[in-house]
């Protein structure tokens, strides 16, 4: 039996090695232009702000993939013949598999500007990203930073932390729009606007770049102009997955896949970023373009890929929104559904604690669907659970909300949970 | 499951019969403590209150939990609360044995007992005078009276201050009246603290340390010295007498009766009963060979240091002793009783007689007595045991090992006549480096530590360094087991020490009584000061629990600090959760009342720390070191 | 393979806190309590005892700890691979000079047990994730966790699950359950 997957990041990675648990014997190829470094993009934010040493963020992946018997190639797919079950590499070399993984991940959304400057901008998403960034970080210069998400956050701590000016360009009118409820969402403005270096300019976009001088002169939605020495954008991701577009998967913004995580075409399965799966909460095909759910789907792709004859690997629950970043002395995190948008018409429950944690359930139809919070960490680890599990919020006890720091753990089945009722 | 009990304890007789309870089935208190461990950390830490039912609460001293209690004290008043209260209890304790006495006291004095009379009247005289009571003109009976009361108005705070407080030396009562701790009446202080450590009174460390200072004073100066006092007076100042010590003193063919717990009161009438021709007759007619008596802890130094009755041994070895499966009865008084003593003695014919009311064991015969009755009774418990003797089994005896001979008796009044009436000879030996120290090695033992180990092994290291060593309580049953309470242990002294012993024909352990005879301590350090016109943190001595559990203990090493007198600690006090009280114990309490706590469980290294602080003294006073 | 591990019996706690006292102490430096709460980067306990309600509405501790999952949701969240399986067999132990505080593990685990402190084996770093590690440490020495050690009721038992099974126990109660997959 052999196995091929194509891209060796945090999905493909899970793959191989569950694949090799799955089964021993088989063989693996794993296919990547990159397969020679092993690291978590994830850190370059890390790299950035100045926490993790350059040097601590890539290995040599040797070690790891020869431990685990994977072949490597180090090229990149360029196209699928699904009939033929063969891999095309941009070598020419043609590979057959008997089962792939497509777990080629997402690549940065582009910005659309005007202007001799556009192809300027700087994107971050791997190492190269953070290499060219490094190169134009100028202590005491201006940075503006494109897009008010996760990615916009952590580059434009990042830049402050090597002494740059950052102008934060947010089209809408508040940051992390999508990604937290009100109240933080504001909290986290007021920080980064009490915040030395940092200019945050909301309902912003930028029109057009233009070189100027050593620098950009951009352009903005309003006609004024702001000169800096760097531009970046985070402005979201877009599944990767043109090379195989020949062998005609359903597709969305992503891959489709069944709950076994395979696409329409025979013996194709996918994990990661490139797939668009089943969300939990939503419950339909969306982008969560996630480290865990990229592992996750890693995992179940690769044991569906090494069930043999009837038997089948375990089915893939759905997708999940979800993430913490360490900012400002403490964890912002966020579950399931928070973005406002979505969240009309849902109940709240909130609660807080006296040292200084704030969290906020989002409840629709009596079940828990969403959590969001600062300095709330580990009980948010909890409250995703209880979203996957789609827990009523009924379960949880009045005691839990009094104050979560000391509360017993919300899963399980912990017998005195039950019958004790919220506000009872 | 081939325990080695050597672990457990340095004495034979110890090993033996931790190895006959084994085989026969019989639970000890090194049982229970392994059953314990580990045990609660936050109150080995002293992080635990539950002085209200808000509570209770605990200080999570890793930081990661709560860092207050419901009412809001945090680590450092809730261990100073909690330390104030044990010194509180053995304050009480030691304070509330001493009112018995002066009951027995005011008792003679109103012709009330016939039992009890005042067995040195020359002493009567002297501390009468001393402490201002007028004896012009009238009897012993009388002076009696008039003293008991002088002293029991020590008790609340009718003479605003101790009697005994001019035995002082000036300079301490200085320091103590500048940090407002001058003991102003001994039950007063007491009940002032558990007043301050209710919830929501004193809220400050330090001050509630200051008070522990000053409730610890009013034990030392006033309940145990007067308790040592009054002992003297009615049943005799002890002089030296050689007896014997371990459980060899128990005779296979004798009723063996041992007395255990802290008060002569009703010893002394057991003493006097043993003695009884009726008696002894009876006790023939059941088959035995005589009556036995000996001591087990404080009752016991009581009657050996007076009478010269022998000693079975200290705390650890009161389970053991009834194991020997020949003891008759134990007749107890109060403190350091182990209840377990009931089931044990169960295991066999024994039986447990309890004597007073404040001290009830659940399954064992209570025999009140009273300044009345107590003749009577000592004989009706006599009695019990001649017939408790018909039912021993002798297949089940055993009594280990032959006994040791030790020298007890080292009143002060003894030590100075053994100087030829004063203390210049003492003084001479301590100029001249013979005697380069003295060290009051005092205390219990606790099955966390092995058994008389510590405590022997720093009074040889001290000795062998010409520091005179002084001990009490179950420490001088721990050092007279290894032979160090005769003359001829000054072979293991150092040549200076050796030659002083020698010339006066003393050893060079002196045992100068119980645990409230502490008092006699403390009272000798202030004459050496005076006599020397410093303050007793000027002179080159020290004080040492090794093997230390009790909170009388916690109340003796606090006074003997606040007096001045360094004191190493073989076991930590539960203070370490709080690192204000640790510091100043540790620390700053050099800067309040010249002198320190050290904890130090290793013999040898204790034995170091009291040298240092010797030196240190030593070379202040301009003497070689 | 069967593992040893830490089985929990929560209607046996009394909330004695015990457990979290002694771990705290087998993570510290020095090892002893006298010394460990001096120590200048306080160890942290790995076993909390959290609040629960029984149906009465009764107050109930809880003694809560990592169940070292397998497939263990905080391994996959952990971007740098902080989160280790080759460090002690059948346990999931955090390698401190990997981690980054990032919090990705803690949103994973749906038992609240990995807990964000300033860590004495990582001491240049504000936080790490500090988590049960099986008192590994502690095994290689022939000795059992430090928890099960402190329990005297009984509420915290060391043993292979399966074997708990079949005595009957029946409740695993939140023992040793794995996330299913
Ligand atoms: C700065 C930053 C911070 C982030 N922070 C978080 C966070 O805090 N929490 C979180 O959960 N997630 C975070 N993420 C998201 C997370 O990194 C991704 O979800 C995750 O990397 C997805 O993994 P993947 O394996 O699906 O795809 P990718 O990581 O995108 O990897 C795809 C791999 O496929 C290879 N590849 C691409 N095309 C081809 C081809 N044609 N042929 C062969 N190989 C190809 C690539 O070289 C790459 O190695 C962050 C991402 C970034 C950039
Ligand atoms: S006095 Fe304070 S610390 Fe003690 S039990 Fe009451 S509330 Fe708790
Ligand atoms: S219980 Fe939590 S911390 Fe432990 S392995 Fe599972 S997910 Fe990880």
């Amino acid at each position: 039996m052999r196995y091929v997957v194509v891209g060796l990041h945090a999905a493909g990675r899970s793959a191989c090695q569950w694949l090799r648990r799955a089964d021993p014997a088989c063989e693996i190829v794993g296919v990547d232009p990159s397969a020679g470094s092993l690291y978590a993009r994830p850190l370059i934010s890390y790299v950035l702000d100045g926490e993790l040493p350059e040097h601590a963020l890539v290995k040599d992946s040797a070690p790891f993939f020869e431990n685990l018997g994977v072949q490597l190639k180090r090229a990149a797919a360029v196209g699928l013949d699904a009939n033929r079950k063969r891999l095309i590499l941009d070598s020419g070399e043609e590979l057959a598999y008997d089962k792939l993984l497509a777990a080629t991940g997402s690549a940065p959304r582009r910005v659309r500007l005007e202007g001799d400057g556009a192809d300027h901008v700087c994107y971050f998403r791997g190492q190269a990203d953070l290499a060219r960034i490094l190169a134009h970080v100028k202590s005491g210069g201006v940075a503006a930073v494109l897009g008010g998400g996760l990615v916009g956050f952590k580059l434009t701590h990042g830049l402050v932390a090597r002494g740059m000016k950052v102008k934060l360009m947010v089209t809408s009118p508040r940051p992390l729009a999508l990604n937290v409820d009100e109240y933080v969402g504001s909290w986290a403005g007021a920080r980064f606007k009490e915040m030395d270096g940092v200019h945050l300019m909301t309902s912003t976009s930028v029109v057009r770049a233009d070189v100027h001088g050593q620098g950009l002169r951009l352009t903005l939605d309003d006609g004024s102009t702001e000169d800096v020495d760097l531009v970046v954008a985070g402005k979201g991701v877009v599944p990767r997955f043109a090379w195989l577009a020949e062998a005609g998967p359903e597709t969305d913004q992503g891959l489709l896949v069944d709950n076994r995580l395979m696409t329409s075409v025979e013996d194709v399965y996918a994990a990661g970023d490139a797939v668009q799966a089943s969300d939990i909460v939503h419950e339909r095909p969306l982008l969560n373009a996630i480290w865990p759910n990229a592992v996750e789907q890693g995992r179940v792709a690769a044991l569906n890929m090494a069930a043999k004859g009837p038997a089948q690997g375990p089915a893939y629950a759905g997708s999940i929104a979800m993430n913490a970043i360490p900012i400002f002395g403490t964890h912002m995190v966020s579950v399931g559904m928070v973005n406002p948008r979505y969240t009309e018409g849902c109940e709240f429950i909130t609660t807080t604690c006296h040292r200084g944690s704030y969290l906020n359930i989002v409840i629709r139809d009596g079940v828990i669907v969403g959590a969001v919070g600062l300095s709330a960490v580990p009980r948010l680890g909890e409250l995703a659970h209880a979203v996957r599990t789609r827990m009523k919020v009924s379960r949880i006890p009045a005691r839990w909300l009094k104050n979560p720091r000391n509360a017993a753990p919300l899963a399980g089945n912990t017998p005195w949970y039950k019958g004790s009722r919220v506000g009872a | 499951m081939n325990k080695d009990f050597k672990e457990y304890s340095i004495c034979t007789d110890a090993q033996a019969m931790l190895k006959k309870a084994r085989v026969e089935g019989i639970e000890t208190v090194w049982d229970r403590l392994l059953e314990q461990q580990p045990h609660c950390g936050f109150c080995e830490l002293g992080l635990s209150c539950r002085n209200c039912i808000m509570g209770p609460c605990r200080i999570d001293p890793f930081g990661s939990g709560p860092q207050r209690g419901v009412c809001g004290a945090d680590a450092d008043v809730i261990v100073a609360r909690n330390l104030g209260r044990m010194v509180a209890s053995g304050a009480a304790a030691h304070s509330d044995h001493g009112r018995d006495l002066v009951e027995t006291l005011h008792a003679i004095g109103e012709g009330k007992t016939d039992d009890y009379v005042i067995t040195d009247p020359e002493k009567l005289k002297r501390v009468a005078e001393e402490v201002g009571v007028n004896i012009g003109g009238k009897d012993d009976a009388a002076i009696a009276k008039a003293l008991a009361e002088r002293f029991f108005a020590d008790f609340g705070c009718m003479n605003g201050t101790l009697s005994f407080i001019d035995r002082v030396p000036e300079k301490r009562r200085e320091v103590w009246a500048k940090f407002g701790i001058t003991p102003r009446g001994i039950d007063r202080e007491v009940v002032e603290m558990m007043h301050r450590t209710h919830m929501g009174v004193d809220n400050d460390a330090v001050n509630l340390c200051l008070h522990s200072a000053r409730v610890s004073l009013g034990d030392g100066w006033g309940g145990s010295m007067i308790a040592t006092e009054v002992s003297d007076i009615v049943f005799g100042t002890p002089t030296p007498r050689v007896s014997k010590v371990n459980l060899g003193v128990l005779k296979e063919d004798y009723v063996n009766i041992l007395v255990h717990g802290h008060s002569p009161i009703v010893s002394e009438m057991v003493c006097a009963a043993v003695q009884d021709p009726d008696l002894l007759q009876k006790a023939k007619d059941a088959g035995a060979a005589g009556i036995n008596l000996a001591g087990l802890c404080c009752t016991g130094s009581e009657l050996l240091m007076r009478k010269g009755i022998p000693m079975a041994g200290n705390h650890l070895m009161t389970e053991l002793a009834l194991i020997t499966g020949a003891v008759e009865v134990i007749i107890v008084d109060y403190q350091c009783i182990m209840p377990s003593l009931v089931a044990v003695a169960a295991c066999y014919h024994s039986k447990i007689v309890t004597t007073s009311d404040k001290a009830k064991f659940t399954g064992a015969t209570h025999v009140e007595f009273s300044v009345d009755n107590a003749r009577a009774k000592a004989r009706e418990v006599v009695e019990m045991a001649i017939e408790a003797y018909k039912n021993r089994n002798p297949a089940r005896v055993d009594i280990p090992v032959e006994p040791v001979e030790l020298m007890s008796g080292f009143s002060n009044e003894a030590v100075l006549a053994a100087l030829g009436g004063t203390a210049q000879p003492l003084i001479d030996a301590i100029v001249a480096g013979k005697v380069r120290g003295v060290v009051g090695i005092v205390g219990c033992n606790n099955p966390k530590l092995k058994h008389d180990y510590v405590t022997y092994n720093m009074a040889k290291e001290c000795i062998k360094r010409d520091i005179l060593v002084l001990v009490t309580g179950c420490a001088a049953i721990s050092t007279g087991k290894q032979g160090l309470l005769m003359p001829a242990a000054a072979e293991e002294a150092g040549s200076g020490l050796k030659e002083v012993c020698n010339a006066l024909g003393i050893p060079p352990v002196l045992h100068v009584g119980s645990c409230v005879d502490n008092a006699r301590i403390i009272h000798l350090c202030g004459l050496l000061a005076k006599a020397l016109g410093v303050d007793i943190s000027d002179l080159p001595v020290a004080a040492a629990a090794p093997e230390w559990y009790s909170e009388k203990a916690v109340s003796i090493g606090m006074y003997a600090v606040a007096n001045g007198i360094y004191t190493v600690l073989g076991l930590a006090p539960p203070i370490l959760g709080s690192k204000l009280v640790t510091g100043l114990a540790l620390n700053g309490l050099e800067d309040v009342v010249g002198a320190t706590f050290a904890v130090e469980a290793d013999p040898i290294k204790a034995a170091e720390l009291v040298d240092e602080r010797i030196k240190t003294k030593r070379k202040a006073l301009n003497l070689t070191p | 393979m069967q593992h040893k591990t830490v089985i929990v019996r929560p209607e046996l706690c009394v909330g004695c806190m015990q457990c979290a006292i002694r771990c705290a102490q087998a993570h510290s430096a020095t090892k002893e309590l006298a010394t460990a709460v001096f120590e200048p980067v306080l160890a942290k306990p790995r076993i909390h005892i959290g609040v629960g309600v029984n149906p009465q509405g009764v107050l109930k501790p809880f003694p809560n700890k990592c169940r070292h999952c397998d497939p263990a949701p905080c391994q996959e969240a952990c971007m740098p691979g902080a989160i280790r399986s080759d460090i002690a067999e059948g346990s999931k132990v955090v390698d401190p000079a990997l981690c980054i505080g990032c919090g990705m593990c803690a949103m994973a685990c749906p038992y609240y047990a990995i807990r964000y402190h300033h860590d004495l084996h990582a001491p240049e770093r504000t936080i790490t994730a500090i988590k049960c590690d099986n008192c590994h440490d502690r095994q290689k020495k022939g000795q059992i966790p430090a928890c099960v050690e402190a329990c005297k009721t009984g509420a915290l038992e060391f043993g292979y699950v399966n074997e708990h099974i079949k005595k009957g126990a029946g409740r695993l109660a939140n023992a040793a359950w794995s996330m299913q997959s």
